[in-house]
């Protein structure tokens, strides 16, 4: 049960000894003059790519899945880098499970986060076809109508072949994984809030229900054979 | 250059002016459905003649008398409510049923709770189902009944026929699947690598919303986004609201389904197809699908993105009945229910079918069976 000591995620990026300030005031104030600018620059291409018309604007998948990225490794190596310390003392059975939750948390939230991104790119996909069309048509001078309806064909065909993908389903299947160990640790920790309270945890109450459940066809058994045999007697 | 403006113009135009209407009908959908609707379901009046555990036996007379003795059972799947075939008056499977002269039993397998998570697919076609069935011959003085079954509650049916031929008149089976090994449906292809062990160990039952979830995600573009805008678009028509908040009643009253049940419905079903091999057991018992020897009508749906008919068809040819029919019909899963072309259709067929049994026309008419060679049409789209 002894956990080990957390390793360092990977993905932690030593910073390179060149970018390193210096001491000096006016280094500190260059590095932070440096970081504003970059902030905004990415802010800006960002906003740009948003912005963009034809049907380009509409496959933004690398700021989504930036995005996703920089906020995985923030909850990973900031948030839960604080909590994950591996548990000692009197208490260190329930930090255990509190760490399981927490890192079950974070694993679920990417997995919904990849999962969630997957479905709305079969819906970005489907605009930019829609773009397309409508960009043919008018080229062609011909009149461009029912929208609505040619979308819902479109997300429709998009979706429906993102469904049969195995990249799809890879990433439904880690959802409903990461979701279910999500559940067993947050029942885990609600075992010893019950046991605590004195009130009758879900696998105590599942341990009755399935004796119950064996005597009621044990029972059932029984009386089944004792009608064949009072059918044979008489 | 002038067309390309004045197609532009005109589609932005349209676009204004659609988008002005529906802002305008989301306005009164407060208003409307503030109002008070005629949306009740369910409502042929029955009586409840058997309950066992949540199990309850409902049982609808015949207004006109019973034309055809032999008592109808309809076993409704374990998903969703059975209430779905009795949606409104005028477009009921329920009322054809009776109109069509059957005395007509259907199960309520009510609503599961974290205690009934033991119960397995034998506990329901050889338990609950088999006593169920002994009720009905005990009142209605008969050893036979008619057995319909939807769904998933047609797959229990057919369990049940190879299980206990003697104590089933005639079979229908309806959007039933049998043969589980199929890429036509999302269904069959998602459920092939399902974790169902982590699933249940986490969850105990099924949670029925969790289902709805999954159904819904076969096809978003259909089933989220147009069917709401349809409902934008038509929310002055009275009659088009009480349906549609019919059906959302219906389609959101999902209760949850047995832990043990569902996988082994999953694993042996979906992941190893048993059933159609004749190598599925229950409580060690195989179900032999040869031994369903009795007539079988199996109806399925053409557009069936649940249930596709490669999935149902199958059945005829594994069964042992020698008068077993397959009748596909030009609508999807739930459209054989609640169409009101197939309306026309589903009901009248099956008393039709079941009477010309009933009167021993066919009977012995020798192999009604289509050549093997037949096979179900293709699925369109």
């Amino acid at each position: 049960m002894n956990k080990p000591l957390r390793e360092k995620p990977q993905s932690r990026k030593k910073k390179p000894q060149n970018s390193v300030a210096g001491d000096s005031l006016p280094d500190m104030m260059k590095e932070l003059e440096d970081l504003r600018q970059r902030f905004f620059l990415e802010q800006r291409e960002t906003f740009d790519r948003f912005v963009a018309s034809g049907p380009g604007a509409c496959c933004h998948d690398d700021p989504c899945t930036e995005v996703r990225n920089r906020w995985q490794n923030f909850v990973r190596d900031e948030l839960l880098h604080g909590f994950l310390v591996t548990p000692v003392g009197p208490l260190r059975q329930y930090h255990e499970k509190f760490n399981r939750l927490m890192e079950a948390f974070a694993e679920w939230e990417a997995a919904c986060q990849v999962f969630i991104t997957l479905m709305t790119h079969s819906m970005t996909l489907s605009l930019a076809d829609l773009q397309e069309k409508i960009r043919d048509r008018l080229s062609a001078g011909r009149p461009v109508d029912d929208l609505f309806p040619q979308w819902v064909r479109l997300f429709e065909d998009r979706s429906l072949a993102l469904f049969r993908s195995a990249e799809f389903m890879a990433a439904m299947h880690k959802a409903l994984k990461t979701k279910t160990a999500l559940v067993k640790a947050q029942e885990e920790l609600m075992e010893d809030v019950l046991k605590v309270a004195h009130i009758p945890t879900l696998s105590e109450m599942d341990d009755i229900s399935r004796d119950v459940y064996l005597l009621k066809k044990r029972i059932e058994t029984l009386e089944k054979a004792m009608k064949d045999r009072h059918g044979r007697t008489r | 250059m002038d067309g390309r403006a004045d197609s532009c113009h005109r589609m932005i135009a349209d676009f204004l002016r659609q988008s002005a209407k529906d802002l305008d009908h989301l306005r009164r959908i407060p208003g409307i459905l503030g109002r008070e609707l005629s949306a009740e379901i369910g409502a042929t009046p029955y009586e409840i003649v058997y309950t066992e555990d949540r199990i309850r036996l409902k049982h609808y007379i015949p207004p006109q008398g019973r034309k055809i003795a032999t008592p109808l059972l309809v076993v409704y799947a374990l998903i969703n409510r059975e209430t779905m075939l009795d949606l409104q008056p005028d477009r009921s499977v329920i009322q054809g049923l009776l109109q069509g002269g059957a005395d007509v039993y259907m199960i309520d397998w009510g609503r599961p709770t974290r205690k009934d998570r033991f119960l397995t697919i034998d506990d329901h076609v050889n338990g609950y189902m088999d006593r169920v069935i002994e009720f009905i011959h005990r009142r209605e003085k008969t050893n036979q009944v008619n057995l319909i079954g939807i769904c998933m509650g047609g797959t229990f049916c057919v369990m049940y026929a190879a299980l206990h031929p003697g104590k089933v008149r005639n079979l229908v089976t309806s959007v039933s699947p049998i043969q589980f090994d199929t890429d036509k449906g999302l269904l069959h292809l998602w459920m092939k690598d399902l974790d169902i062990d982590g699933l249940i160990d986490a969850w105990g039952n099924i949670p029925g919303d969790f289902l709805n979830f999954g159904f819904l995600l076969l096809n978003p573009a259909r089933l989220v986004i147009e069917k709401y805008k349809n409902f934008i678009d038509n929310i002055e028509n009275i009659s088009f609201v009480e349906n549609f908040v019919r059906m959302e009643k219906w389609i959101f009253d999902s209760p949850d389904v047995p832990a043990e049940t569902f996988r082994q419905y999953v694993k042996d079903c979906y992941q190893q197809n048993l059933l159609i091999r004749n190598r599925m057991h229950l409580n060690g018992r195989r179900v032999d699908l040869r031994r369903i020897t009795m007539p079988v009508l199996n109806f399925y749906g053409r557009y069936d993105h649940l249930v596709p008919p490669e999935a149902c068809a199958p059945l005829i040819e594994k069964s042992g009945s020698r008068d077993a029919q397959n009748v596909c019909l030009d609508t999807g899963h739930i459209g054989i229910y609640v169409s009101s072309k197939a309306q026309k259709e589903f009901a009248p067929r099956i008393t039709r079918w079941l009477m010309e049994r009933e009167q021993g026309e066919k009977s012995t008419a020798g192999r009604m069976r289509p050549p093997r060679k037949r096979k179900a049409p293709p699925p369109a789209g």
